[in-house]
């Protein structure tokens, strides 16, 4: 093609430009989501919910699992082992003590 | 109230399920969903159906859309999507009905008509014809950037790729435009 049947395909290519659907298309739009309308927030959170719940509760138990193994079980419960609770003794209870003194 | 803060505060209410902000959203972009979509597939019921699912698939994802593109380059985002989804179904529903030898002869449509003068209509049907045989890849490039008149950045923004595929795409794209209507541009010259 020589240069100016290029610019012509390119006029003819701008000129395929429409700039509206047939009359009344927002009505039809609006019609179409009324049938089917937006999901509520509630729903949406509900739905993500229901993904992310499984997966947390999978770590929650993950993390319980390692705290259990990790603790030595002659000096804790196996509850405060699964929450990854330090052991409370006399000698600890003065170390936070100690820690706290300086605190406003 | 600018632009920007003025759709701001209409996605807002969009979001909330306020009407005449989802009525005002549609009116202030039926423009560019028109272009797009009516340029992917021509103009009739089926451009009128994906431009309607376009707005209810925007208003949809309102609770995803943070701003970080234009709400027009958004719909065109899911207008260019939804069109290929239907040029895929048409092309299923087609190759049905059409006998497996007459696969590949796309040009029919164009050659037999090549011997005589043609006048606008026409041309302007032969142009949307010849696009309509562009490849999935090259035709969204050429609707956006010579249709729609975007940048080829804006166009690379929509379609989420690079600058340099846009332009490589759109000279392939315009190469077998020109070769399957050299003849007729001659004719439209005279």
């Amino acid at each position: 093609m020589t240069p100016p049947e290029q610019n012509s395909l390119q006029q003819r290519l701008a000129d395929l430009r429409v700039t509206a659907f047939a009359p009344g298309f927002a009505d039809r739009v609006m019609r179409r989501m009324r049938i089917e309308p937006l999901p509520s927030l509630g729903a949406v959170l509900q739905r993500y919910f229901a993904i992310l719940a499984p997966v947390a509760v999978a770590a929650i138990l993950l993390i319980a699992v390692r705290n259990v193994r990790a603790a030595n079980t002659t000096d804790s419960t196996i509850v405060a082992a699964a929450l990854g609770l330090p052991p409370v003794t006399l000698a600890s209870a003065y170390v936070f003590d100690a820690a706290t003194d300086g605190a406003p | 109230m600018t632009l920007a803060e003025d759709e701001r505060d209409l996605i807002d209410r969009a979001r909330r399920g306020d009407e005449t902000a989802c009525r005002a959203l549609v009116e202030r972009h039926e423009r560019d969903v028109a272009g797009t979509v009516i340029g992917m597939l021509g103009r009739g019921d089926e451009a009128d159906d994906v431009g309607q699912e376009t707005f209810v698939r925007f208003f949809r994802s309102l609770g995803r859309f943070r701003g970080e593109a234009s709400v027009s380059t958004y719909l065109q985002r899911i207008a260019i999507n939804l069109s290929l989804n239907a040029l895929k179904r048409q092309r299923r529903g087609r190759s049905r009905f059409v006998d497996a030898d007459d696969a590949g002869n796309t040009d029919h449509a164009l050659a037999v008509d090549e011997g005589r003068i043609h006048d606008a209509r026409e041309i302007h049907e032969m142009v949307h014809a010849a696009l309509g045989q562009l490849p999935d890849k090259l035709r969204p490039v050429v609707v956006l950037r010579m249709i729609d008149g975007l940048s080829t950045r804006e166009t690379a923004t929509v379609l989420e790729i690079p600058e340099g595929t846009v332009l490589s795409r759109l000279a392939r794209a315009m190469a077998q435009l020109e070769k399957r209507l050299a003849p007729f541009m001659r004719e439209g010259e005279g």
